[in-house]
């Protein structure tokens, strides 16, 4: 049955849409029409299932709503266009930032600042009314500052500096940013860009969906230019680059020595092997450059504090050697702290400085690298404020790193500082370094053993790591009131203003920055609180919903997965016909439960579910053979049919004169026929009806009515299958539903479907009577969800409470309407059982299931199985984001075209876990 | 906004009692092909067609709903929205005639359009080739249609054959013209707005506002 399915999708070539008007021939694809009995509507559409798979941002075409507009510009482009330009200019700042990091000074002229000033072009120019441009006669941004400047005076400042520089140095490239790279200078390019996205005035320029109008992007580009706003920047021309007053000496160092390769660059050296005479000095220099290049900031990591002249302690402990002392961060937020003895240092920049070979052995050796993350204690040890102090880590192992002797001056605790900051936001210093009213760091109080004094004075710290819960302390303003807090006086001297990486370093542009950080930081916070809420929230929900609507749903909860069970086979059915034990009844059930009947020989298989569905669906007690009941069965069968062909005769007859009656009235006067209430088909009234026959015609009239429907849908039942091809089998067809029919006359009569009910049980059974007994059992349970009962309503329902707990993405798409009518496209799969979806293998696999299931652990099969058909196709569905009618299409493209062992597999999962959510509940 | 260039999505419904031959027509307009093997209908299907309708694309959304009445009650999903209503009858079957009285209110009541006087219908008789089974004569039957055809606003009325493609390609032409018109007609009734008044005024407002600085 298999090569149906792949059979299917050469016949699934959809014939292409044709837009010539006037092709009027006939196509008769004969092929295509009995290739499969599926439905054959399915393969008539205008694109197909592969479409779906094939092109998720298909245009839309399917709306309901009336003549729409089908090239509207999708929604996203604009939106997806000023994503790109924030997300460039986000890009610049992080790269001018990480650079500015590891510099004293920005040169403004840089490519840095360049390739950022572009990018902050880009964001304002983005919508911008080209008549507004045009009025101003500018073709620059230019134009905006001077519209700017009317209702931002401040920004006078800007336009006066860019108009000096212009003058003075031409020669630069992209003269039209100019403006942006003044206004960064002044520090007010932030500040500009927020009155832009927040005045009136500046929205008069641009177009609606213009990036400085965006509801939610609009003030982005001001927020993130806070923090190159608070860069020092140079103008270095080429002869002041002397002017320099970098506190951070390698830093200077390297740009002294232009040996080093390019002094504009950071970035190590592509090549180093240059110089040297000898192979092995070419090499070892080569390392040690790259070592001592691994110090300065790159693009791994970042410096957060450098300082040279840092003694360390000989392990023999005789007198300290004085080095380079830095610490990195990298990009897994990872902290290094590195000394390098100061020889090796200048060796490494020096390269034609002659040092021998042992010498730099020995001071290669020295060189140490502490990982923090080893870290867990640090000891201060601190004889006078003033005075030198000494740090010492202290790893997790036990072991003590030299002690390292900071030179008199505030060294250790900037060093401190410059660690704390670095530390966070995973980790932090136990006890944390006080802040005091000059918002200067300071060794804590608490640790100081003794303060009034000048005596030495010890400090460890912890590294403890920080959980999400518990934020850092909140800087103490109570020490302003303290006399004891140990008072270090702003030094304005300490080269760590320059590095604005630094965040305990703070001016006034910082302190912006600080508290637009803090209040980020706050909304974040909430924004995680909220979700929580809500995470708990939708929790209880998806709670209530399992107890209010999916409680009942699962009658035993105690079931344990066998999804390696055989399936029933031959062997074991005669066991089973053999003994009837209630055991063997168990484990048939659960065999056809998890594997189903027969080994894929399609006759034997039928022959077998032959036996085994009437005792699946009741018809047989478990421990009574077939015998006396099918004899009983087909006797009643042919007596029933005989009573009705008396009703089929005279309905016949009926129809024949009514006929025939029409046509004789064929002359009749057009007058009459003209007005416009008369019946114009009726047939003569007939009048003389008394009570007696009342009841005969009136079931003439219902019988009638059933036998012109059961007629009109047998003839289009399954014609493409074999089977149906026979007449005589249709005509079986014909005489199962009549019957059921006439002994449910009092039912609903026949209704559209029923007969698609009933085909797969003849094709199994091939005998009319059993087929209408296991028809009938079949029928208690579906009619319930034909029109006019409630069956349906609960089955949309339930599916509807299904999705919201399993898969609330889906449910989101399937809850845009109050009502039900989203989820129409399983309308058919729960009148039928999945009869049309499926190939007949697939509908005989699934119906056994579904009875098995019964039995075993759930009346609501069919429930399981819709929501594995919604979760298997579950991305296509999302990414198409598929409405109301995409769904109808994609479902009737998909007929006859879905994995059954797939989906029942992955039904029978969803079974399974909803039974341990309500065993947990219970 | 010129309009003609536009694409656009016609919402059309078949509806009318079932073996009238709906899925058939529609079958046989957008895929030019007749097939006895259909299935009775159960929910809705629908299919799509692109046509130029004068200089104008449109895709033509075609809903195939179950006829017996007994699924009406799900019309209201599939009828939301809809531009035209074509109900067929089958020129054989003297009931189906009869229903589209109901058909007619069913989908007036259900799709609720806008303008229930005017909203486009379109009378399609099928299985014309089926001449010998005619409950009625040709000529007389198509007296009769008409009149009710008129007697319902004056919808247009066609004789089909979906079994051997006759009038159907036509029929569906003047359906795609008809809801087209409307639809112009409709727009036609909001002229576009200048959107320069607004913004010559601000400027004005805006220039004096700086004088008096
Ligand atoms: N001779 C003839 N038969 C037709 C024609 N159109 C449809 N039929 C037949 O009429 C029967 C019903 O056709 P369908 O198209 O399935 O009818 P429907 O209106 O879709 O019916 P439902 O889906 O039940 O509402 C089928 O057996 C068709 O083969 C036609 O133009 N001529
Ligand atoms: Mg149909």
């Amino acid at each position: 049955m298999w090569q149906h399915v792949s059979a299917e999708s050469t016949l699934f070539r959809r014939p292409q849409l044709r837009k010539e008007r006037n092709a009027s021939e006939i196509e008769r694809d004969d092929k295509g029409e009995k290739g499969h009995d599926s439905g054959i509507s399915s393969r008539t559409g205008s694109h197909s299932t592969s479409d779906w798979c094939a092109s998720p941002s298909l245009p839309r075409q399917t709306r309901h709503g009336s003549v729409a507009d089908v090239e509207e510009t999708t929604p996203s482009t604009s939106q997806i266009r000023k994503a790109k330009l924030i997300d460039t200019l986000k890009m610049e700042v992080k790269i001018l930032m990480e650079y500015a990091a590891g510099n004293a000074s920005v040169d403004l002229n840089s490519g840095y600042v360049t390739s950022l000033c572009i990018a902050v072009q880009n964001c304002v120019m983005d919508g911008i009314r080209k008549r507004f441009l045009g009025l101003i006669g500018m073709k620059t941004s230019l134009a905006l500052l001077h519209t700017v400047v009317k209702g931002f005076p401040s920004a006078q400042l800007v336009i006066d500096k860019t108009k000096e520089h212009e003058t003075k140095d031409s020669c630069t490239s992209s003269s039209q940013v100019r403006w942006i790279r003044e206004a960064l200078h002044t520090r007010q390019l932030s500040t500009i860009l927020n009155y832009m996205a927040t005045s009136k005035e500046m929205h008069r320029l641009y177009d609606d969906d213009a990036l400085l109008l965006d509801r939610a992007k609009s003030g982005m580009p001001a927020a993130l230019l806070l923090g190159p706003c608070a860069i020092s920047f140079k103008r270095m021309a080429s002869d002041s680059s002397s002017e320099v007053l970098s506190r951070v000496e390698w830093t200077d160092r390297m740009r002294d020595h232009p040996t080093n390769g390019s002094t504009s660059s950071s970035r190590p050296p592509l090549s180093v092997k240059r110089q040297g005479s000898s192979l092995v000095s070419m090499e070892r220099q080569s390392t040690s450059r790259d070592y001592v290049f691994s110090l300065h900031a790159n693009y791994r990591s970042t410096l957060l504090y450098g300082k040279n002249n840092v003694g360390l302690e000989d392990s023999s402990g005789g007198d300290s050697t004085k080095g380079y002392l830095s610490l990195h961060k990298n990009f897994s937020a990872d902290l290094t702290i590195r000394w390098t003895p100061n020889q090796l240092m200048t060796s490494s920049s020096q390269p034609n400085s002659a040092t021998s070979k042992d010498e730099g052995k020995f001071q290669w050796k020295q060189a140490i690298t502490i990982e923090m993350n080893q870290v867990i204690y640090i000891h201060l040890h601190q004889k006078q404020e003033e005075s030198s102090s000494i740090i010492t880590f202290v790893t997790c192992e036990g072991g003590q790193s030299p002690p390292l002797h900071f030179p008199s001056g505030q060294h250790s605790l900037v060093f401190l500082t410059a660690l704390e900051s670095g530390l966070t936001p995973l980790y932090r210093l136990d006890p944390p370094l006080s802040q005091d009213q000059c918002k200067e760091k300071a060794l804590p109080r608490l640790r100081r053993r003794t303060s009034a004094t000048n005596s030495s004075s010890d400090y460890v710290f912890r590294i403890v790591r920080l959980t999400s819960s518990a934020p850092p302390p909140p800087p103490t303003e109570d020490t302003q009131s303290d006399d004891f807090a140990p008072s270090v006086p702003p030094s304005p001297s300490n080269g760590f203003f320059s590095l604005p990486s630094s965040p305990a370093m703070l001016s006034s542009v910082d302190d912006l920055v600080n508290t637009h950080v803090g209040q980020a930081c706050r909304s974040m916070q909430q924004q995680i609180m909220a979700r929580a809420f809500f995470g708990w929230l939708s929790y209880v929900r998806h709670l209530r919903t399992v107890r209010e609507h999916l409680m009942g749903l699962i009658h035993n909860k105690k079931i344990t997965p066998e999804e390696d069970l055989p399936p029933v086979d031959e062997a074991f059915w005669s066991e089973c016909t053999s003994k009837r034990t209630p055991e063997l009844w168990d484990e048939c059930i659960r065999r056809v439960y998890w594997a189903g009947i027969g080994s894929g020989k399609e006759e034997e298989d039928k022959a077998l579910r032959r036996q085994i569905w009437p005792y699946l669906l009741g018809v047989f007690e478990w421990t009574e053979n077939p015998e006396p009941k099918t004899t009983l069965f087909t006797e009643k069968y042919r007596d029933d049919v005989e009573e009705w062909r008396v009703l089929e005769a005279e309905v016949r007859r009926r129809d024949e004169e009514a006929f025939n009656a029409a046509r004789a009235r064929k002359g009749a006067t057009p007058i009459r026929e003209m007005s416009i209430t008369s019946d114009v088909f009726d047939e003569d009234n007939e009048e003389k009806k008394d009570p007696k026959d009342q009841e005969w015609e009136d079931l003439i009239d219902k019988f009638g009515a059933n036998l012109h429907r059961i007629e009109k849908d047998v003839e289009r039942c399954d014609r493409a299958l074999r089977f149906f091809s026979n007449a005589q089998n249709l005509e079986s067809l014909r005489r199962v539903v009549c019957t059921y029919v006439r002994r449910n006359v009092d039912g609903d009569g026949y209704v559209q479907g029923m007969c698609d009910i009933a085909a797969p049980l003849l094709v199994i059974f091939q005998d009319e009577a059993l087929t209408l007994e296991c028809y009938t059992v079949l029928m208690d349970r579906m009619k319930e969800n034909f029109p006019h009962h409630a069956g349906m309503d609960r089955c949309l329902s339930n599916l509807r409470s299904l999705v919201q707990v399993v898969d609330p993405q889906i449910f989101s798409l399937l809850s845009t309407s109050a009502d039900f009518t989203q989820l129409y496209f399983s309308y058919r799969w729960f009148l039928l059982d999945f009869k049309r979806e499926l190939p007949y293998d697939g509908v005989f696999r699934v119906w056994e299931t579904i009875w098995a299931c019964g039995h075993l652990q759930s009346k609501s099969f069919p429930l399981f199985f819709s929501l594995a058909m919604l979760t298997n196709y579950r991305d296509t569905i999302i990414s198409n984001n598929m409405d109301f009618a995409d769904l109808i299409k994609f479902f009737n493209d998909m007929t006859a075209r879905h994995d059954v062992t797939r989906l029942l597999i992955s039904a029978r999962l969803h079974l399974s876990s909803l039974t341990s959510v309500l065993q947990t509940l219970d | 906004m010129s309009g003609t260039r536009r694409k656009a999505l016609l919402k059309v419904i078949i509806l009318g009692d079932s073996g009238v031959g709906k899925t058939s027509l529609m079958n046989q307009y957008v895929n030019r092909r007749f097939s006895n093997q259909y299935k009775a209908t159960i929910g809705a299907d629908f299919l799509t067609k692109d046509v130029m309708i004068d200089d104008r694309l449109v895709t033509m959304q075609i809903w195939d709903t179950a006829g017996q009445e007994r699924f009406q009650s799900l019309g209201v999903a599939f009828y939301r929205g809809a531009d035209c209503c074509v109900l067929a009858f089958d020129v054989t079957n003297a009931v189906s005639f009869k229903s589209l009285d109901s058909w007619r209110d069913e989908f007036l009541i259900q799709a609720s359009p806008r303008d229930p006087e005017h909203f486009p219908f379109v009378l399609l008789g099928n299985k014309i080739d089926m001449e010998a089974n005619r409950a009625v004569s040709a000529k007389r039957h198509v007296t009769m249609a008409q009149s009710w055809c008129a007697a319902k606003g004056g919808m247009p009325y066609y004789e089909v054959s979906a079994k051997e493609a006759v009038n159907v390609e036509a029929a569906f032409q003047a359906i795609a013209r008809d809801a087209l018109a409307r639809e112009s007609a409709d727009t036609s009734d909001f002229p576009e707005l200048e959107n320069n008044i607004n913004l010559n005024e601000n400027n004005r407002s805006s220039s004096s506002g700086g004088c008096n600085c």
